[in-house]
This record gives structure tokens, sequence and C-alpha cells, in this order.
């Protein structure tokens, strides 16, 4: 099952080339150009069998996830040995293409319109400086800087790294993603004692494509969120004020992690269940998302990221509930992969492909309170 | 009656027609309302903030668009203050007006010079330029040339009104100049 689960996320790696903008100049590169040439016409010509490659990608990832979280031979094998298998899952997806969204070229212009043009980023729209060559493949270059000041600071490093080449940008940009996976592991696993938690977080193929292959900041700012609450909960005051840094830092990443705002005043010395109420207040804010645009798969990050820090129990529901999400939060893409439009029946299919997994996982619940109920009663 | 209805309404339709080729649709360009003006609480520390926004304002495109905000921003003001007949805070108003608009070309040079393609900035200065001759233009017309400013508590002022505005005039024509030569 190992095995077939690294050559799902081989094939994932590979299936994400296909999806090089066409925009995108790899002339240079002859690899690069025949996987475009090659996986291309899949990915933009041959949409119902790109859509069901995704689909079976998915489906093997989140069969592998729940066979590891049920404590199946799987997971004894892989927690020999934790840190090779985790090294090898992210090398592999952080080789593949950032696929599914243009986030990361949106983060890579907005970068340049700073440090290269010397323009202020939320004056200066991109697409001001119309002989700029990345507007080809920068899809919101008619906005200023979507993502506050620690951000735009943090992309200083890749961008200088990059040294201009626009794919040795990317994935430098993409290394600053798989750093903050691994910072969030420590973490989660420094904070739980359990490799359970780790794998929960680590190999959820949500936070696999958005993080890893995508490449989201989200994972930058939950980072930033979590050490606030593990450094506001010390006693002494240098911590709290380096607490209260973190918390600043990591609003000004994307600004969702405002809600955690009501523990700078708490600290954790009443007891509270911390990561528990930060799991509901992340995803409230997560519900929250469609008044400004809508439920972006990647969003999850903000409560899987607390899911991973409480206690897994058996039939934890907080827990199921959570991979019922991301379920159907990954099976977000799926129609635009099928109609590569935005727009038309795209939203409808989309919120419906969403709400299935965690509808069903409530009949499911439901369905099996009743049948303990009767069974108890009979 | 129905032949006149039909005539009628060929009319329209032939009118309705032709708009589409007779209309310009581009937009005009759009001056500010007025700010906060003389007297207000709050015009000091808009003063003030206008002067801190440099400072936010960094990079050659966002300078320019700082620059034209203020020229804009003092012209209305101006403009504002002469239909009060607040002449001398007029003058200073479009004194400052006049300094923003110098700045135009300078940091429009700077842009160019590091290969940023500057022609959509330069028709969006050429448009506001326009703009502001015209609101000067209708501005000299209306104002007497000279006025003699006396304040309550202070000595009387000579404020030759016109010869302000027309050299507004000829300023924003030289600027407009300058920029398409860039």
């Amino acid at each position: 099952m190992i095995r077939i689960y690294i050559l799902t996320l081989i094939s994932l790696s590979v299936f994400s080339f296909g999806f090089i903008d066409r925009n995108i100049p790899v002339d240079d590169n002859h690899l690069l150009i025949f996987l475009r040439q090659v996986l291309g016409i899949l990915v933009y010509e041959k949409r119902l069998w790109s859509t069901l490659i995704y689909l079976v990608i998915v489906s093997l990832l989140f069969i592998f996830y729940l066979l590891c979280l049920s404590q199946s031979r799987i997971y004894y094998v892989i927690s020999r040995y934790p840190r090779k298998f985790l090294i090898l899952v992210s090398l592999i997806l952080f080789i593949s293409f950032p696929a599914l969204s243009y986030d990361i070229f949106n983060y890579m212009t907005t970068a340049k319109v700073a440090f290269f043009h010397k323009e202020n980023p939320y004056l200066v729209m991109p697409i001001e400086i119309s002989n700029e060559p990345w507007l080809a493949f920068t899809r919101a270059a008619n906005k200023v800087a979507l993502y506050g000041p620690t951000w735009i600071a943090i992309t200083w490093f890749p961008f200088q790294l990059g040294k201009g080449n626009l794919l040795a940008t990317i994935y430098a940009f993409k290394f600053v993603m798989l750093i903050n996976y691994f910072i969030m592991l420590i973490l989660i696993y420094r904070l739980t004692n359990n490799f359970k938690n780790v794998i929960f977080f680590g190999l959820n193929p949500l936070v696999l494509i958005e993080v890893l292959v995508s490449a989201h900041n989200d994972i930058v700012m939950m980072v930033l969120a979590v050490t606030y609450l593990i450094l506001i909960g010390y006693k002494n005051f240098k911590s709290k004020l380096i607490g209260l840094f973190f918390f600043i830092s990591s609003v000004f990443v994307k600004g969702a992690t405002i809600v955690l705002f009501p523990f700078l005043f708490m600290g954790r010395n009443l007891k509270l269940p911390v990561f528990q109420i930060s799991y509901w207040l992340m995803f409230a804010i997560f519900l929250l998302t469609p008044v400004r645009e809508e439920l972006y798969p990647w969003y999850a990050v903000w409560f899987i990221t607390f899911a991973a820090l409480t206690t897994i129990k058996k039939d934890s529901m907080l827990h199921a509930f959570t991979i019922a999400m991301t379920i159907g939060l990954s099976l977000r893409h799926v129609p635009y992969l099928y109609t590569r439009e935005y727009g038309g029946y795209g939203p409808v299919l989309r919120t419906m492909f969403t709400l299935a997994p965690p509808l069903f996982f409530g009949l499911y619940m439901q369905a099996r309170s009743w049948l303990i109920k009767s069974t108890s009663n009979g | 009656m129905s032949k006149m209805i039909v005539k009628i309404a060929g009319i329209l339709l032939v009118g309705i027609f032709l708009l589409f080729f007779t209309i310009d649709v581009r937009a005009e360009y759009v001056l500010p309302y007025p700010s906060y003006m003389p007297g207000h609480p709050l015009y000091r520390i808009s003063r003030i903030l206008d002067n801190f926004n440099k400072w936010w304002y960094w990079g050659n495109i966002a300078r320019v668009k700082y620059y034209l905000k203020l020229a804009d921003k003092y012209i209305i003001e101006a403009k504002t203050l002469i239909e009060y007949k607040q002449y001398l805070l007029a003058a200073g108003a479009l004194a400052r007006s006049n300094n923003a608009i110098v700045s135009l070309p300078v940091y429009l040079e700077k842009a160019k010079n590091e290969s940023k393609d500057i022609t959509t900035l330069r028709s969006i200065i050429n448009d506001a330029v326009l703009a502001h001759e015209k609101i000067l233009f209708n501005l000299s017309v209306a104002t007497p040339e000279n006025i003699l400013w006396t304040p309550e508590k202070s000595q009387p002022t000579q404020i030759h009104l016109s010869d302000l505005l027309n050299q507004a005039i000829i300023l924003r024509t030289k600027i407009k100049n300058k920029i398409n030569n860039l």
C-alpha cells in the first residue's frame, strides 16, 4: 500500500506539469516543454480524462490517509520511519508544478512589484507596469497587494533567491511553504507528542495539494498563529510580548487569525481548551469567507491545523467532520477541471461537491445514533 | 395616427443608432470632491497626512500618483475657495497644486528610466491637466483681475488673482509638453 501511495504522489507530481500555463515561457527547458506538450493535451483538451485522473489521485490519497489514521498496519510501518517518510512525501510534492491555483504567481508578481520595480504594492497594481513580462500568467494583476505586510516582507527571501529566473522563483516560493509545512509538523508533534496528530495534518490530501503543490501562504499564517498561542501561554512577560509579535505577524499575512485575539487577554491560565476553541473560531471565519469571495479549498488549512492539535480519540466527531470537510473541499476543483471555467454552472457544482461529503457524514452519524439507540432500547 | 407613431419610432431608432457612433465612450477625467477646507478642525490634520503620505507612496509610479492626487485635491480646494471669495487662501491652495504638478514629469521620467511603460500614466496626466486647465480657464473668466484682500487683524494684501490663474494655465501647458516629450 505504501508503494501505491508513493506512486500516487509521483503521479500527482507529474500530472501537475500538465497545468503549466501556456503563457509561461519554458522555452529553455526541454523537459518542461516535453511535459507541457504531452500532459497539456491531457489537461486542456482531454478534460474528462484529466478530471478522472484527479479524482482517482485524490481518492487514493484519502484512502491511504484514512487507513493510516485508523491505526492500521500502514500506520505502524510509517511510524517506524516518520521523518524519512514525511520528507519523502514532501519532496515528491515539492517537485510538482503549482497546479489548480494561480495564487503563487500573484505572490511572485507582487514581490516583483515591491522588490524589483520598487513600487509600493498596496498602491501600484502589477498591470500598471504594463511591460512586465510576468503579467502574461498573473491572474490578479488588476489588484493591489491582497496580503498583509508580513507576507510581503517574507516574499523578499524567495524573490531574491529566484534571482529573476521564473522557474527558480517558483521553487523558491514553494520552498518557503515546504519549510513552514515542516515547522507546523514539528509544532504539532511538540504540542501533542503524538505522531497520529502529525499524520492528521501532514498527510491530509488537501494539505498536501494546497500547501505543497499549489503553495498557498495560509500555512505561513497558521505557523505564526500557533506560535503565538504557545508563547501567550507562558507566564513571563517577554514570551507574551514575543507572542503578541507573532500574533500581529500572523494577522498581517491574511487577516483571518484576527479571531484568535481573545487569547491575548486570557492566556492559557484558565485551562481553556485553547486549540478546540481556536478550531471553531477559525471554522467560523472560514464559513464567512463567501461574503468576500468564496470557500477556497486552501482556507481549510486554518481549521485543520487546530484539529491536528486536539487529542484524536476514537470516534472523534471533530476530526471526522474535518476529514469530511477536506474531502468536500478537495472536490471543489473538479468542476473547474472539467469545464475550465469559473462561471456557468461552476459555482453551483462547486457548492454541491463541497457539501456532499459533510452532509453524508451528518446523515451517517444520525443513522448510527438511531441504530445505537434502538439497539440499547431493544 | 399609427403612421405618426411609426415615424416617431423610426426617428428614435435612427437616433439611438447614431448615438452609438457619436458618443465618445472614453471616461472623462474625474476630479475629486472638495476635501476638508480651511477652518475645518480636521483641515490641519489632512495637511499633515498629505505630507506623511509622501513616505507611503514610495516608488516612482506611486509618486506620480501621489503628486497627481495632491495637484487635483488642491486645485479643487482653490476653486471652492475662490467661489466662496476666500482669495488669499485660494492663492495658497493654487500654489500647492502648482508645486505638486511640477513634480509629475520628474517622477514620470524616473519611472521611464527604470524601463517602466509610462504610456497609460502619460495619458492620465494629460487628461488631468486638461481638466485643470478647464477649471482654471473658467475661474479666470469669472474672477476679478486684482483683489485687495483686507483681513480683520493684519495688513491688506494685493492679490493678482488673474495673473496667478494665467500662470497656472501656462505652467500646466508646459508640464503637458514636457510629459509628452518624455
